[in-house]
């Protein structure tokens, strides 16, 4: 669960960066808005799941 | 990995090649290379800028691998391997030269951050300077208290710089007018190619000598080693300071905050900058808090800290964010630390035969040795003295060869007598 948050979060902060830095308007918006969210999920998992532990 | 200090890392206790270049990789990832690249595009022609920061990672490269294959094949911290040359006490010097250098990039990067903050309110010089002495003391109080969340964020840093730094030289080559337009940017050629390399060296040249022996000495495998220094320098070092080279030759200025407000790029500069610099820089400041109270043992880690938090706040003032405080520290970074790094890889490839013994505990060294001390120095003379090739390998080369030449005519051995025969019997072997 905690991994798929941790990878999961990467994938999301991944597509806000780029709708983020290449978009314009709502688009650079909306990935703000993304980027940010896909950092929170995955701050929330590798608080409880790290590569190195087999949770 | 702070385990095994003052002893080798045994066989048993090697971890896998991911395991440890993911930390080296999370190390390297520092965005005031970026910042260094900007800056020299600003000086020269980016074909040449690449070939530099080529020239410079392969340096880096080679140093960091010769040196993590003395931790690798003895298992010992680089405090510890270097007691075979500079001596017991000796080695606290490039000890404490670890701190000062570390309390120099969190005052950079601390002073980043409150520029970062100073320029996006528009704020006067004096809030300016209380925004970088804010910055300095609120970085440090994280690192005071909490480690378990530096981890965390790093692990996120990571992904977010890599994925950030790759769209915002996207977005400033489409801005610049095109791959094609970037590339034919030249700057003002007030920077030859010389020093351009040594600016790139500057970057990692003590992290590949002493930290990246700290990691390895986990390591497995030489090949393991070597492709591990390959990945963190070679790849990643190249990949940062050439991003921040196409990001500076496309908006014409090193300023990187400057250059992410300008794009229109406000919460990703946010959001780059704090993991970046808030995670590293509470690291900085936990490691030198730490190497410090080694040194000063009756001192505690968290007066030490505080001392250095203080001290930091003051040093902001002086705004080193900006380029030539950054590109002063890189210059002298390249020519202090090879001579260091070329009297410990002589020692042990040359004077030591590839082998130091093992069971360092059972050791017993001379305090110091002032020939060491004396071929650093002069290695430090070789290079502000000679105007020929590169500076640092010049201090390499003059430091390694007048050590090895006073050694040999000396014969001082740094063990004390009874120490080589009662270990003798216990080489360290490669597995």
């Amino acid at each position: 669960m905690y991994k798929l948050l941790a990878l999961g979060g990467i994938v999301v902060l991944s597509v806000g960066s780029f709708m983020s830095c290449l978009g314009a308007g709502v688009l650079a918006t909306a990935g703000d808005a993304v980027l940010l969210l896909g950092c929170g999920i995955s701050t929330w998992g590798f608080c409880y799941w790290q590569p190195d532990s087999q949770a | 990995m702070s385990d095994y200090e003052r002893t080798a890392v045994p066989r048993d206790a090697r971890r896998g090649f991911w395991q440890i270049t993911s930390v080296w990789v999370g190390y390297v990832f520092i965005l005031v290379s970026m910042m260094a690249g900007a800056g020299m595009a600003a000086g020269m022609s980016l074909e040449t800028l690449f070939w530099a920061i080529l020239v410079g990672n392969l340096f880096l490269t080679v140093v960091s691998s010769l040196m993590s294959i003395i931790a690798y094949k003895t298992g010992y911290t680089f405090a510890l391997i270097c007691r075979f040359s500079f001596g017991c006490l000796g080695a606290k010097i490039p000890a404490i030269m670890y701190a000062f250098i570390q309390l120099g990039w969190y005052v950079i990067q601390a002073a980043l951050f409150g520029h970062l903050i100073a320029v996006y309110f528009e704020l006067s010089p004096f809030f300016e300077a209380l925004a970088m002495i804010v910055s300095c003391l609120f970085m440090g109080l994280f690192a005071l208290k909490g480690t378990r969340w530096m981890s965390v964020v790093g692990l996120v840093s990571i992904p977010t710089m890599i994925m950030l730094c790759l769209a915002t030289a996207m977005r400033a080559i489409q801005d610049g007018g095109g791959w094609a337009a970037v590339a034919a940017f030249s700057g003002e050629e007030t920077m030859d190619f010389m020093t351009a390399v040594g600016l790139v060296l500057g970057t990692w040249i003590f992290g590949a000598s002493t930290t990246v022996a700290d990691f390895n000495r986990f390591a497995q495998s030489s090949k393991h080693v070597v492709a591990g220094c390959a990945t963190g320098l070679l790849i990643v070092n190249s990949f940062i300071i050439g991003v921040g080279a196409i990001v500076g030759a496309a908006s014409q200025q090193w300023d990187l905050v400057e250059i992410l407000f300008g794009l229109g790029l406000v919460i990703p500069a946010f959001v780059l900058l704090t993991t970046n610099l808030w995670t590293t820089n509470s690291a900085n400041l936990y490691s030198v808090g730490l190497t410090l109270s080694s040194v000063f043992p009756k001192t505690s880690r968290q007066t030490i800290m505080i001392g250095i938090m203080i001290l930091a706040s003051v040093l902001s003032l002086f705004k080193p964010y900006e380029i030539g405080a950054v590109f002063a520290m890189l210059k002298g970074l390249s020519i202090i630390v090879p001579p260091l790094t070329g009297i410990v890889l002589i020692d042990f490839y040359f004077l030591w035969n590839r082998q130091y013994p093992g069971y360092i505990e059972n050791l017993s060294f001379k305090a110091v040795n002032p020939y060491a001390i004396l071929a650093w120095l002069a290695g430090i003379g070789v290079a502000i003295s000679f105007d020929i090739g590169f500076a640092s390998l010049n201090a390499m080369a003059g430091a390694a060869f007048l050590y090895a030449l006073i050694m040999k005519a000396t014969h001082l051995q740094m063990l004390n007598t009874g120490s080589e025969r009662l270990t003798g019997h216990q080489k360290t072997q490669e597995a």
